[in-house]
């Protein structure tokens, strides 16, 4: 367990600058998911904390200690890398017990370490096999294996699961929070999935072109989001933006919060449409319907409509957000908003 | 219908398949032939060996032509003149080479790009121009008397650099990170992930050199001035020189001998070999 404080961090690949005067706390023993589309940095600051691809400026600490300048192998951290990045000549074993013979660890306890990891992992069977003869999601554990058994302070994960197919990728995401509960270690996991992160996270860090657009527990960011980015990057599918007619303002709303009005109900936003498409959920049904404002999204438990019918949506005060002309969200005066959309003057 | 088409899309496969059987044999023939002729011509007498039309399998199998070249020419000299002249290459070539490779790869230093634009000259200039320097760079060293004129200009050698610089290129930068994560040091790195998996590519520049160097002919005989340091190659042309004419049981039994190695080291390493040349990574 470990705090890893990131303080004031840059980072230039040339003359591109990949990430800007960037801070950040990675509670002890929480799992954190660095989340974002792919260029948005996560990875670079994931790298700064293994100490493999350095900040070119700012500094990174652990428990209060500052660790720029420490070697990665003395940083007490492990990394799972995308590619598992797995040592091909050497057997499982070799792999496994590498980080233990460079740190002169006794041989007993060598091999008591391995064989324990190895159970927790699955694969003692496969102990003296080499990667090449082993499956991917094996070859995964492999990776897992060799970052277990450093019993370190700090998990780092880049995309861990991203090569397996999608059946296995949600059997190991709940292995994966299984064993974060059982260590209790400090896990910062990177990913651009965002059901991924939703699923795994105590603290979801959104990111977007270096930047850090909003942090916080997986239910404020679904439900709370501070700007468009946001809205848009989570939930699946994403919130609808549409434009508020008459300002510079634009207004979102979850898809599942959007009902389907027999008569004129009096919700703050309401609106006729044409159902464009229907896509069976099983539980729910999407619907795509055509707005005056723009096409939007509906998740719905009514399962009545087709194509081509004409519907109304309404969606009610409390469950619009607000946007200003630079995308970020209209804390104060919703109430003011919601009232002129009632009236009809906006 | 089905049937029959699905009948004459496996004759036609089996067809292909004896074709592509009959090619490689016969490729085989081609190749191996010259290595049959010499070693049953080794076993023949002289008599037979100029007969026409030419026996295809020794009518008397004699050893003859062996012990003749046994007593001519003193073979463990030159024997051991050509082993130490090929393996102190290799083994440098084992030191530079692969160091220079691995430089190549994975450092960024200054001056690269221009190092390397030297090597690559390097590996195009013909030997043959480089003679009469190197020659004299030898006689003022007072080395002409020695092994050395015959090992030190191949110490390094560009083909290898390139080759094995590739395979050093080859494996992907992750595995250096995890393993610096590992906490290995940079010479761990080197003899554990790097060489290892770039093994087939170094034995295969190795297994070249060796090769070229025990079959050098020309080299020695311009870099030698006795008999002390010639190697087996320069010896066995020795035996051509016979007054009765060309012995071929006497050649033959010497090229034989000269080649065996080569071919032991080859049938040892040929898996290493094709491997070289194709892909090995695993994902």
């Amino acid at each position: 367990m470990a705090e890893i404080v990131l303080e004031h961090v840059s980072k230039s690949f040339g003359s591109t600058r990949v990430i800007e005067d960037l801070s950040l706390t990675l509670r002890s023993g929480a799992f954190t998911v660095l989340l974002g589309p792919s260029g948005c940095g996560k990875t670079t600051l994931l790298r700064m904390i293994a100490g493999i691809g350095p900040a070119t400026s700012g500094r990174v600490y652990m428990d209060g200690v500052d660790i720029t300048a420490l070697p990665p192998g003395e940083r007490n951290v492990a990394m799972v890398f995308q590619s598992y990045a797995i040592y091909p000549t050497m057997t499982v074993r070799g792999n496994i017990e590498f980080c233990l013979k460079n740190n002169k660890v006794p041989r007993a306890e060598r091999q008591r370490r391995v064989a324990q990891v190895a159970r927790t992992v699955g694969l003692e069977d496969y102990l003296d096999r080499k990667p090449s003869q082993l499956s991917g999601g094996q070859r995964q554990r492999i990776a897992l294996a060799r970052a277990l058994v450093k019993e370190p302070a700090v998990f780092l994960m880049d995309e861990p699961l991203s090569n397996l197919d999608a059946k296995l990728r949600t059997a190991m995401r709940s292995e994966l929070i299984q064993l974060h509960q059982a260590l209790g270690a400090t896990f910062v996991y990177v990913t651009h999935d965002q059901t991924e992160s939703m699923a795994m996270a105590d603290h979801i860090v959104l990111m977007n072109e270096g930047k850090i657009l909003q942090q916080g527990d997986p239910e404020s960011i679904y439900r709370d989001p501070d700007n468009i980015f946001t809205a848009q990057f989570i939930g699946t599918p994403p919130a609808n933006i549409l434009p508020l007619p008459g300002s510079n303002f634009r207004l979102g709303f979850r898809p599942e919060k959007v009902r389907f009005l027999a008569s004129e109900e009096a919700l703050a936003y309401t609106r006729p449409g044409t159902v464009v498409t229907r896509e069976m959920l099983g539980v729910e049904v999407l619907y795509k319907v055509r707005l005056p404002e723009g096409d939007v999204m509906v998740r719905s438990a009514c399962f009545q409509y087709r194509a081509g019918d004409t519907v109304c949506l309404g969606v009610a005060g409390e469950d619009l957000y607000f946007f200003d002309e630079n995308g970020l969200r209209i804390r104060s005066g919703c109430g003011e908003l919601i009232r002129r959309l009632e009236e009809g003057t906006l | 219908m089905n049937l029959t088409s699905s009948r004459s899309v496996r004759l036609r496969r089996r067809a292909m398949g004896l074709l592509s059987l009959l090619f490689k044999l016969a490729m085989a023939v081609f190749f191996l032939f010259p290595f049959y002729w010499m070693i049953t011509t080794a076993f023949k007498t002289y008599g037979e060996s100029i007969r026409f039309p030419p026996t295809l399998w020794p009518e008397s199998f004699t050893p003859e032509a062996f012990s003749d070249v046994w007593q001519r020419i003193d073979i463990p000299r030159y024997l051991k003149n050509s082993l130490l002249v090929s393996l102190g290459v290799v083994t440098l070539q084992a030191v530079f080479n692969v160091t220079a490779a691995y430089g190549f790869a994975r450092y960024e230093f200054r001056g690269k790009r221009w190092m390397w634009a030297l090597v690559m000259l390097a590996f195009m200039i013909p030997t043959q121009i480089t003679f009469v320097p190197v020659y004299i760079l030898f006689s003022k060293a007072k080395l002409l008397g020695t092994l050395w004129p015959q090992i030190l200009p191949f110490a390094a050698n560009a083909y290898g650099i390139f080759l094995i610089r590739q395979s050093f290129l080859q494996v992907p930068d992750e595995l250096v990170e995890a393993a610096r994560m590992d906490h290995a040091g940079e010479l761990k790195i080197l003899t554990h992930i790097m060489l290892p998996m770039c093994r087939s590519s170094i034995i295969t520049a190795e297994l070249f050199s060796f090769i070229s160097t025990w079959n050098s002919y020309f080299w020695p005989l311009v870099m030698t001035n006795s008999d002390k340091v010639r190697p087996l190659t320069l010896a066995m042309q020795r035996l051509q020189d016979a007054h009765q004419g060309l012995e071929w049981p006497v050649l033959m039994a010497a090229n034989s001998l000269l080649v065996l190695p080569v071919l032991l080291l080859f049938l040892l390493l040929s898996r290493q070999l094709l491997s070289s040349f194709g892909y090995r990574g695993i994902k």
